[in-house]
């Protein structure tokens, strides 16, 4: 992944955090004359919060209009619903289907499209109850009304940030995992970042993409301005054979907290539910909680009954670095040769495109020189949703049966440019392991496919 | 066209898909094919170190994996045409006048069951941890079992072959559910504390398997952890089919001959019972033959 000695290189920009945000601003780097790299505490990219994504490629239509958010989600919906399907990002356009369970929020319906509108989305309609039921007729009884939302999407969550990373290290940016930020200094011409597990690494410019570590990073600048509380969110993913049981994404009405629990088809052909909403002040606690679970069945049981007749494929919790604020923390330091996106709650998947934009043109803003490339190089993965043709169908031999995975795929991922090197990694990069026998029939043969082991 | 000229497709090559195979042929059925997704037929015997199978069906004592060779060796001798590497996803793929549906039951991992906590390395069911033993790799130093069926038990022996210490059998019932005989062979010998009226409340390690904290309250530190039993029939493609399905066992519905709500379609084996041991699944299949052929004629 890495071309050169990074200690040995002075680079024009590294950008903190290998999540969704920090890989799509460094593909978008990339397509200039910039040496670029991505620093990643982890071992791999795409592998912290932006793992737990919900997978929903958002409108925008219930952001707070005016807001950088709403800005920047309805930009980044458009640049990622046109990038997805060149990049063999599974996308779905299955719309929305938001839910009013009594007279109050029905009567709120009507001041949602206006907000829709506010955001420059006109596409909103409130409907009455029987459309409601029309559209949904598996879900529980006591719906009063509705607003379909027909454009939002649903969205392969593992593949985007990868392909970003991808078309970054095609382009000749170095992807620098395993590398923990530990402090950076700010010199009059390179700044300096050293890392716990021990190279330095030099750069002209930073960008600070480190999300739930953000604050921490923008503090040892000598900034200020926003602290990061995680915010718990789990989830429940259902067996595929669960998906005949619902069209749309089916929502709640928001609240200013949260945009509330719901049930979402994945592209994978999964129905997922949650997340749940906690503040929590640990900003490694991704376990699920018993409370968490049966709070969310209770949910589930009453949103769509039958779903909870049927298997659990997948439990898991994000945390979104969410702030005392409730916009995006977005600033740039031209002294610092710095900009901080900061505060990207779970819309980050959605916009993290505009936000490579907004990170470039605040870069120049600081004094960054930018010169496009005459030629960049393209990826195109394999598409991983249900919707595409996969491999298998193609007579490719199968290992992992439950999500149809092949021997070739798995070996692509172990090459890929930027390789998986764990099942965490495999599973992102191929749906293996990710199905619902989770390993029963397959994971000694990927073992011996992949050369890992499961010994501690 | 006599029964015997009629084309017969079984999916699922383990003991009960075998065994139906080979009693078709001998019944005289000219064409009997059996489809295998995996790269070799036998089913989870193959990865069952210990001996105990083959009792019922062949008269005899064996290994899983003698007991899943000596079956695929007599449906190759019988004539059938075994497919190995061949999934189907849908019967309309499968050119057939009957089919007779085998493909088995898993293990439910530790998200069906919705254990709360971490999702670090270290966590197994006793299927994969078979494979894993078969294969000669190691899982972990210390393991703690959840639930007390004779698969769970039998886990403990696989533990001991890959150096991997059994600390302690957890299962919320309030006793174990295996035969005396097989706790005293395994867990009493081996001082494994069965721990009943207790089920795991939460597994906590970031990247691997540190402890399980009980829900009485107690922790018990390990590195390794193997969910047990729980079976769950292998039920997609019943389900897809449209098969009516028994909402308890969640397997298709079955009458006395093994014929599920569609003509021509049959069900047999642990698809149908979640779960009995491999010789019974294979007396289904020999049953099942005859049934085939009457409803061919």
């Amino acid at each position: 992944m890495s071309t050169a000695d990074p200690e040995a290189t002075v680079y024009d920009v590294v950008v903190i955090g290998g999540g969704v945000v920090g890989c799509a601003v460094a593909r978008l780097l990339s397509h200039h004359y910039l040496r670029v790299a991505v620093v990643e505490a982890g071992p791999d990219v795409g592998a912290g919060t932006s793992k737990a994504n919900t997978a929903i490629l958002h409108t925008g239509f219930d952001a707070t209009p005016g807001s950088l958010e709403s800005r920047l989600v309805a930009r980044g919906y458009a640049l990622l619903r046109e990038y997805a399907p060149s990049a063999g990002i599974s996308v779905e356009e299955v719309g929305a289907l938001l839910v009013a369970w009594d007279d109050e929020q029905a009567a709120s319906l009507v001041g949602l499209a206006a907000k829709a509108s506010a955001n420059g989305y006109n596409h909103a309609e409130v409907v009455d109850r029987d459309a409601v039921y029309d559209g949904e007729r598996h879900l529980g009884p006591g719906a009063t009304g509705g607003m379909i939302v027909p454009d939002e999407h649903i969205i392969d969550p593992w593949s985007t940030p990868l392909a970003f990373a991808y078309e970054a290290v095609a382009n000749y940016a170095d992807i620098l995992v395993n590398c923990d930020v530990a402090m950076c200094k700010v010199g009059d011409d390179v700044t300096i970042i050293t890392t716990r597990s021990g190279p330095s690494i030099r750069t002209r410019f930073l960008v600070n993409a480190a999300g739930l570590r953000g604050d921490e990073i923008h503090r040892s600048l000598g900034l200020d301005g926003f602290t990061i509380r995680p915010r718990r969110g789990e989830l429940i993913v259902f067996d595929k054979l669960a998906r005949p049981l619902l069209n749309r994404t089916v929502l709640p009405v928001p609240t200013s907290k949260t945009k509330g629990v719901l049930v979402a088809p994945t592209v994978f052909g999964n129905v997922m539910l949650g997340p749940t909403a906690d503040d929590i002040d640990d900003k490694t606690a991704t376990g699920s909680t018993r409370a968490g679970i049966n709070g969310l069945l209770d949910k589930g049981r009453r949103i769509l009954p039958a779903l909870l007749d049927e298997e659990v494929t997948s439990v898991y919790a994000g945390l979104r670095a969410a702030t005392e604020h409730t916009d995006y923390q977005i600033s740039h330091h031209r002294d610092l040769r710095y900009v901080c996106l900061g505060g990207i709650r779970s819309t980050g998947l959605t916009a993290s495109m505009a936000l490579a934009e907004e990170a470039l043109a605040r870069l120049v803003e600081c004094g960054l020189v930018a010169k496009r490339k005459d030629t960049t190089h393209s990826i195109r993965m394999t598409p991983l949703g249900e919707e595409c043709e996969r491999p298998y169908q193609r007579g490719g031999q199968i290992v992992c049966h439950c999500e149809r995975v092949t021997v070739g795929e798995v070996a692509t991922a172990c090459t890929a440019m930027v390789p998986a090197v764990d099942f965490d990694g495999l599973r992102r990069r191929t749906r293996a392991l990710a199905g619902r026998c989770q390993g029963f029939y397959c994971q000694a043969e990927l073992c011996k496919l992949t050369g890992w082991s499961l010994a501690p | 066209m006599t029964p015997v000229e009629r084309r017969v497709a079984i999916v699922g090559g383990g003991p009960a898909g075998l065994s139906a195979a080979i009693e078709l042929r001998r019944l005289g059925v000219r064409h009997v094919t059996l489809y295998e997704r995996e790269q070799q037929v036998g089913g989870i015997p193959r990865h069952t170190n210990h001996l105990g199978f083959g009792i019922r069906d062949l008269h005899r004592v064996m290994s899983g994996p003698r007991y899943a060779r000596t079956l695929a060796e007599r449906a190759a001798r019988a004539g059938v045409d075994l497919r190995r590497g061949a999934p189907v996803f849908s019967l309309d793929d499968v050119e057939a006048d009957a089919v007779v549906l085998a493909t088995g039951a898993r293990e439910r991992p530790r998200a069906a069951r919705l254990v709360p906590g971490d999702r670090p390395a270290g966590i197994f069911t006793t299927g994969s941890l078979q494979q894993l033993a078969m294969a000669g790799q190691r899982v972990g130093t210390r393991a703690v079992i959840v639930g007390a069926e004779h698969v769970s038990f039998s886990a403990i022996l696989t533990l001991h072959h890959v150096g991997c210490k059994a600390v302690a059998m957890v299962t919320p019932l309030p006793r174990h559910q295996s035969y005396g005989v097989l706790k005293l062979a395994t867990a009493t010998v081996r001082r494994v504390p069965v721990l009943t009226g207790v089920d795991i409340a939460e597994i906590v390690g970031r990247r691997r398997v540190e402890h399980v904290v009980l829900t009485d309250g107690r922790t018990v530190e390990c590195d390794t952890i193997v969910f047990t039993g729980c079976w769950i029939p292998d039920n997609e493609l019943a389900r897809t089919s449209g098969l009516a399905m028994d909402p308890t066992i969640k397997g298709p519905s079955v009458d006395g001959t093994f014929r599920t709500s569609r003509d021509g379609v049959f069900a047999i084996g642990n698809l149908v019972h979640s779960v009995a041991a491999a010789d019974r699944c294979a007396l289904d299949g020999k049953s099942v033959a005859a049934d085939v052929v009457r409803s061919l004629a």
